[in-house]
């Protein structure tokens, strides 16, 4: 079988589907890792990266977006940024747009960057936007309160920083927690500043069986949770969602004897693997799962909604997860 | 009045929706029909609220008053709770005559053997249920109004409704009150839970729509609404095919409307076989898995499944016996023995 | 011109006299005797046929009625034993062994002679993929009340598949005694318990509907209604109610009660004390709607006298 390292089963190229591959993100053979198209292996790979920095951006739920490339950008003036953003967000709420925004508070804007997050030396330095209040009836004493918070990064995204100008960044990967007005707000300062456009991210359920067995295959310590996997099933005239949660370990047996290819996973090997969980199905309930939509996969590395929503649950696997969904949104951009 | 009675009223009466605030002060009767026309039900519900404390309080009422209002919104709204079925084993055979009298006499002397702080309210409604509502205290704590206990019984049955308090050390001796009221041996759960009260009482009371063959299944109204230009033979089969799905749906839901359960959850610990055209090697211990199914109305769902061609027909009696076996929780493991396709469940 | 041809009748009758006197009076009254003797004999043989024929029409509109009511006799019959065609024509359960077969034959002509035997008596069934389904309907006083189901498996050997009778009707232990030994004795006994709960319930539903202005609140009872506790007077138009009842039904296969306690309110009347025996009497022998009319006229008088 031919097989062609990280190519992203996307729509378009469904007709080739048992043919794409990509090599395994994590978990084994670590000497691989990395691109297949022939690049340095990154600097840091994601035992490298400090779990300390980036313990704030787990076990919370992240909307993801795309965003085209960035034009003028420069990291060096980060502090001006803020500076700016804050009083764009000042302004809107003058204007009255700036929904739920309490009429008491004080937005404090700050841009930081997260170096560790980065897959190559290609890649640029992820960066932090996070939004506070701060009540302006007694600034001095109250406590800064986290409102909001959303980071851009670009994980392995070599297909597209190699491919644009010099005056472009590329942070393709944009994502979000907290109330959706601000993602509102500070797209539209983004798309106005650097020229760049935001779009809502969702996870195809052909992407979602690549995680669900990705994911599975992962080594995690004993008393992980299980894979879960939500279908919705369409077109009834009550709504009926499934959850099949495969144990941990019985989940990674099932995997390990599915996997065959070293080094790499294949389509083949996944959809094998989603229909011998089909068929297991099949045999109790008499139902196609084959036939519903999967909405949902969870399990001890992170969860991920086809909505476009994704949660992070290990730090060690953090880079690896990113890595496949800055895939994903260089795919949605180009 | 205590001020705890007057705030468990206040916050009774806003649970309420406003425009069934006054149908439900009439059903509890303790505001004279002079006292409720001087409300003003057009205020907001905070101020509607103060207003009724204010008059209860000049009718000086107490916990067992307020607690009855309780037990009627409770019954206007059992949906609000979770329910879950237990069923009472007697040894004997005889058939007594249930005294209500005398039961609610031994319930109450039960629990207040154990506990002094415990609140007891009966109702009994129109369909010989009686709902009985108790909240906890313990030796030094007053009960706890907000953390109550429900219980639904139909005298002479073995199968009694318990919404249990987020207490969970009182079940027990709830459970142990309702043996010694009824006259019963022992009490299990049975597996049975739902948010819909009167759907639990149709599976445990098997009032819900089963076909009995006593009479001629009428033929199948056809439409015929396919194309001219398919091959006829395949329409034929494939009509045949619809017809088939619709007398097995038919056979096994039965023609009326299912009840209304709004989950199901089967623990799975069985071999998994592969298919041979998969190349996977047969892995030999129990494949541990949790399947739950969620819908807001789940037999109405699994019934249109084989219909919209998602499932087989017949679907499978793991899914289908739930009202038959009266419980949507089951461990499955894997029959020792004859037939390699069933399953068990204990 | 109505009143003419009589007329003309009789100036025709009278020249006939006329003509008959030349043979002399006498005869010609003979004759006119023996005319109106005649005309008197054919009107009362028309009286009579038409007594006759109103006779015979009643008789008609008599048997047209009777006809009517055993019709719907029958329909009704034919909607309750719609199954009993269903026997004939429903195919044999596949089997495999000609063994089988056989033993099946003859299970089935058993279940078949059992249907034909229950025809009448408000069970019916039908042979089922899996067994027998058979239909118990309940009736009292002649108002058909519920009908209850019951899903027989035949195989290996008879068990209750399914069912809609009431969870407290002792179904189980009716079937442990006589399932697999006297299915009939089953059936019987089992419509027996369900005809008198559905008739206990159907007197303490007639009893609150129809006399609800002379119970005080609504009947106490339970879900066999085997046990009924009420407060009563004896005329509607009392606002107290000294009288209390508890009936005890002890046999759960009749609809009367084995014990009926009526006590009376220690301040009320003697006459009134004195007639709890007679009223508990009543409520033993009679159904409780009618036991409420024959107890209440004799007491109106004695409340109207004083």
């Amino acid at each position: 079988m031919e097989s062609e390292a990280r190519t992203l089963p996307s729509a378009g190229r469904l007709s080739g589907a048992a043919r794409l591959s990509r090599g395994p993100l994590f978990g084994r053979a670590h000497g691989r890792f990395g691109p297949g198209s022939g690049g340095p292996l990154p600097p840091c790979s994601q035992e490298n990266a400090d779990p300390q920095k980036t313990a704030f951006l787990l076990r919370k739920q992240w909307a993801l977006y795309s965003v085209t490339p960035l034009y003028k950008f420069s990291s060096g003036k980060l502090r001006e940024y803020a500076r700016l953003l804050g009083a764009f967000i000042a302004a809107e709420r003058h204007k009255g747009l700036a929904v739920q925004v309490g009429v008491d508070l004080d937005i404090q804007v700050t841009f930081s960057s997260l170096p560790d997050l980065k897959g190559s030396e290609q890649d640029h330095a992820a960066m932090l936007v996070q939004l506070s209040s701060r009540s302006s009836v007694s600034p001095k004493n109250s406590e800064e309160k986290l409102m909001w918070s959303g980071w851009f990064c670009c994980v392995s995204g070599d297909d597209l920083s190699e491919n644009v100008p010099e005056d472009f960044t590329c942070l393709p990967l944009f994502l979000a927690n907290g109330a959706e007005s601000y993602v509102a707000i500070v797209g539209s300062w983004f798309q106005k500043t650097f020229d760049c456009r935001f779009r809502r991210l969702a996870i195809s359920p052909l992407n979602l069986t690549w995680m669900a067995a990705m994911w599975t295959g992962c080594k995690v310590e004993k008393n992980a949770s299980a894979t879960e996997l939500v279908f919705s099933v369409p077109c009834l005239p009550q709504p009926l969602d499934i959850s099949y949660a495969i144990h941990p370990e019985d989940a990674k047996a099932l995997w390990d004897t599915v996997q065959k290819t070293p080094g790499e996973i294949t389509q083949e090997e996944v959809d094998l693997f989603m229909d011998c969980l089909y068929s297991h199905f099949h045999r109790h309930f008499k139902i196609h799962l084959s036939a519903t939509k999967l909405v949902k996969v969870s399990t001890a590395i992170a969860s991920a909604h086809c909505d476009g929503i994704i949660k992070f649950l290990q730090s060690k696997y953090l880079i690896g997860v990113l890595m496949l969904l800055t895939e994903l949104a260089i795919s949605q951009i180009q | 009045m205590d001020e705890t009675v007057a705030e468990y009223i206040r916050r009774t009466v806003l649970k309420i929706p406003r425009d069934e605030i006054k149908s439900m002060l009439q059903t509890w009767g303790f505001l004279s029909e002079t006292q409720l026309q001087t409300l003003n039900f057009h205020q907001t519900k905070d101020n509607i609220s103060q207003d009724v404390v204010q008059l209860c309080e000049d009718n000086s009422a107490d916990i067992k008053q307020a607690a009855v209002l309780d037990i009627i919104y409770n019954h206007i709204y059992p949906n609000k709770r979770i329910w879950s079925v237990y069923q009472m084993n007697k040894t004997g055979e005889e058939t007594d005559f249930f005294d209500l009298t005398d039961f609610k006499k031994k319930f109450k002397r039960r629990l207040q053997s154990a506990l002094k702080n415990v609140t007891i309210n009966f109702r009994e409604y129109e369909d010989n249920a009686i709902w009985i509502r108790i909240a906890w205290g313990t030796p030094y704590k007053k009960p706890n109004q907000y953390k109550t206990s429900y219980v639904v019984y139909h005298s002479q049955t073995p199968y009694v409704f318990i919404s249990a308090s987020v207490l969970r050390s009182t079940l027990p001796l709830l459970c142990q009150a309702l043996v010694v009221a009824s006259n019963y041996h022992d009490i299990r759960e049975m597996e049975l839970r739902s948010h819909c009260l009167n759907s639990l009482k149709d599976i445990a009371f098997k009032r819900y729509s089963q076909t009995f063959q006593t009479y001629y299944p009428r033929p199948l109204q056809e439409r015929n609404v396919a194309p001219e230009n398919v091959d006829l033979r395949i329409i034929q089969e494939n009509r045949s095919e619809k017809e088939r799905i619709q007398r097995v749906n038919r056979e096994v839901f039965g023609d009326g409307p299912q009840p209304k359960l709004e989950f199901a959850q089967y623990k799975l610990e069985t071999m998994f076989k592969s298919n041979p055209k998969m190349d996977v090697l047969d892995i030999k211990e129990p494949f541990r898995c949790l399947v739950k199914f969620s819908s807001p109305h789940l037999l109405e769902s699994l019934k249109s499944l084989a219909p919209a061609g998602l499932a087989d027909a017949p679907l499978s009696p793991l899914l289908t016996c739930i009202p038959q076996k009266a419980r949507n929780y089951f461990k499955i493991r894997e029959r020792k023995g004859f037939f390699p396709g069933s399953f068990v469940s204990p | 011109m109505s009143a003419f041809p009589p007329a003309r009748e009789q100036q025709r009758k009278m020249e006939e006299g006329r003509a008959y006197s030349q043979d002399g009076v006498l005869s010609h009254l003979e004759m006119l005797e023996a005319q109106a003797h005649e005309l008197a004999l054919k009107q009362e043989e028309t009286e009579q046929q038409e007594e006759k024929l109103a006779r015979l029409k009643a008789r008609v509109q008599e048997l047209r009625l009777r006809r009517d009511e055993l019709q719907a006799k029958v329909d009704l019959q034919q909607k309750r034993l719609l199954g009993k065609e269903g026997v004939v024509t429903s195919s044999a359960p596949d089997a495999a062994q000609p063994s089988d077969r056989a033993v099946l034959e003859w299970k089935m002509k058993s279940v078949q002679a059992m249907l034909q035997v229950f025809y009448l008596t408000g069970i019916s069934g039908k042979l089922t993929k899996h067994g027998v389904c058979f239909c118990i309907s309940t009736a009292y006083e002649g108002t058909y009340l519920d009908s209850y189901y019951l899903d027989l498996l035949t195989k290996p050997e008879v068990r209750i598949r399914r069912h809609s009778v009431p969870v407290f009707i002792p179904l189980e232990q009716l079937a442990k005694k006589y399932l697999q030994t006297d299915i009939k004795r089953f059936l019987s006994v089992l419509s027996d318990h369900l005809n008198a709960y559905v008739g206990r319930r159907y007197q303490a539903d007639q009893l609150q509907e129809r006399f609800s202005e002379r119970l005080e609140g609504a009947l106490q009872r339970n879900s066999l209604c085997n046990v009924l506790v009420f407060n009563y007077n004896t005329s509607g138009k009392n606002q107290t109610f000294p009288f209390s009842a508890k009936l005890l039904y002890g046999d759960l296969c009749r609809s009367l009660p084995t014990e009926a306690v009526v006590s009376c309110t220690p301040d009320a009347p003697a006459s009134l004390a004195g007639r709890t025996a007679a009223h508990s009497d009543v409520f033993r022998h009679v159904a409780l709607h009618k036991a409420f009319d024959s107890i209440s006229s004799p007491e109106e008088g004695l409340d109207r006298a004083p």
